[in-house]
């Protein structure tokens, strides 16, 4: 008989073996995958660093002046214009320096891989890989 | 003798890689792949993720390339067993221009592996743009596509069949990697 108790010992060694194998590959695997919300957060949960004995202190002022000085200015284009809607929402007519194509963007859209994140009175905010971009209004003299 | 030997060790090896995928842990290298693909500025976004007998499925996935969202994905399947192998991406929907096509919807598009032709992969799809057929040669690397376009793409991506070769109403186009 082809299945004795050798065979059958035999076959569950193979199940044990498989399982301990898969098993050992699950370790050195990622345990946690991207996802794109976390990635891109407009704020970083830096929990790590939360001090409790000041913990009802204001730290947003430091916040903001650390977000900052990560702002870079945005080179490649002109921004001309700029309809704020209020929090929800925003238009900006931008021109590309090198076609000198004029571009319509609105909140949330995506430029180059800039999102367009703040409207404001004088200039635009983008964001790209967790950095923030600057796009100062600039009036051009008649 | 020999021959039941042979057939002894067949039969253990193929109990032995059976388990070993069913026990496989596809989330964790799918998550590897994840991490790869960012390396290249894509994101794969999938919202919920299952593992079946020798089938992972992933529900409702986004594409982003440079922090852009390209396309939504309801169903993504891959059956992964040793002699066939199959990749199902299903009701896709393309949200921005992808190589000349313009944004559309697309049923399905099927990756076929098995081992009576171990050189090729066959693909199938079908949408908005009409019916595609084709292979992976990778012996070859080669790609040869055929197409049925719908008259929708005629109307709004002319160019894109322009690049190729027309045969009695079917498409052609090889590409070597």
């Amino acid at each position: 008989m082809f299945i004795n108790i050798k065979s059958f010992l035999i076959l569950f060694w193979l199940i044990v073996v498989a399982y301990l194998s898969t098993s050992m590959i699950a370790l050195v695997l990622p345990k946690k995958g991207i996802d794109f919300q976390n990635k891109n957060a407009f704020i970083n949960t830096s929990h790590k660093n939360v001090d409790l004995e000041n913990i009802f202190l204001d730290t947003n002022s430091n916040n903001n002046s650390q977000s900052q000085k990560n702002i870079k200015l945005l080179n490649s284009v002109t921004l001309l214009a700029i309809y704020d809607l209020g929090k929800d929402g925003g238009y900006i007519v931008m021109k590309e320096k090198v076609s000198s194509k004029t571009l319509i963007l609105e909140k949330n859209e995506f430029y180059e891989g800039y999102k367009l994140i703040q409207v404001l009175k004088k200039y635009a905010l983008f964001e790209k890989f967790q950095k923030r971009y600057k796009l100062p209004l600039e009036i051009e003299k008649i | 003798m020999v021959i039941k030997k042979i057939m002894k060790s067949f039969f253990y090896s193929m109990i032995f890689i059976g388990f070993f995928l069913l026990f496989f842990p596809m989330k964790n290298l799918y998550f590897l792949l994840e991490k790869k693909l960012e390396t290249q500025h894509i994101v794969l976004d999938g919202e919920q993720y299952s593992q079946k007998l020798y089938t992972f499925n992933i529900e409702k996935s986004n594409l982003y390339y440079n922090n852009a969202l390209y396309a939504e994905i309801k169903n993504i399947d891959f059956i992964y067993l040793v002699f066939y192998n199959q990749l199902d991406f299903k009701n896709l929907e393309l949200k921005k221009d992808f190589f000349q096509l313009p944004p559309m919807q697309i049923d399905f598009i099927k990756l076929n592996y098995n081992i009576l032709s171990v050189t090729t992969i066959g693909i199938s799809a079908k949408g908005e743009f009409g019916i595609l057929e084709g292979n992976i040669n990778l012996f070859s690397q080669e790609i040869n596509l055929f197409l049925k376009p719908s008259s929708w793409i005629k109307n709004k991506a002319g160019r894109v069949l322009q690049n190729m070769k027309e045969k009695e109403g079917i498409y052609s186009y090889v590409y070597k990697y």
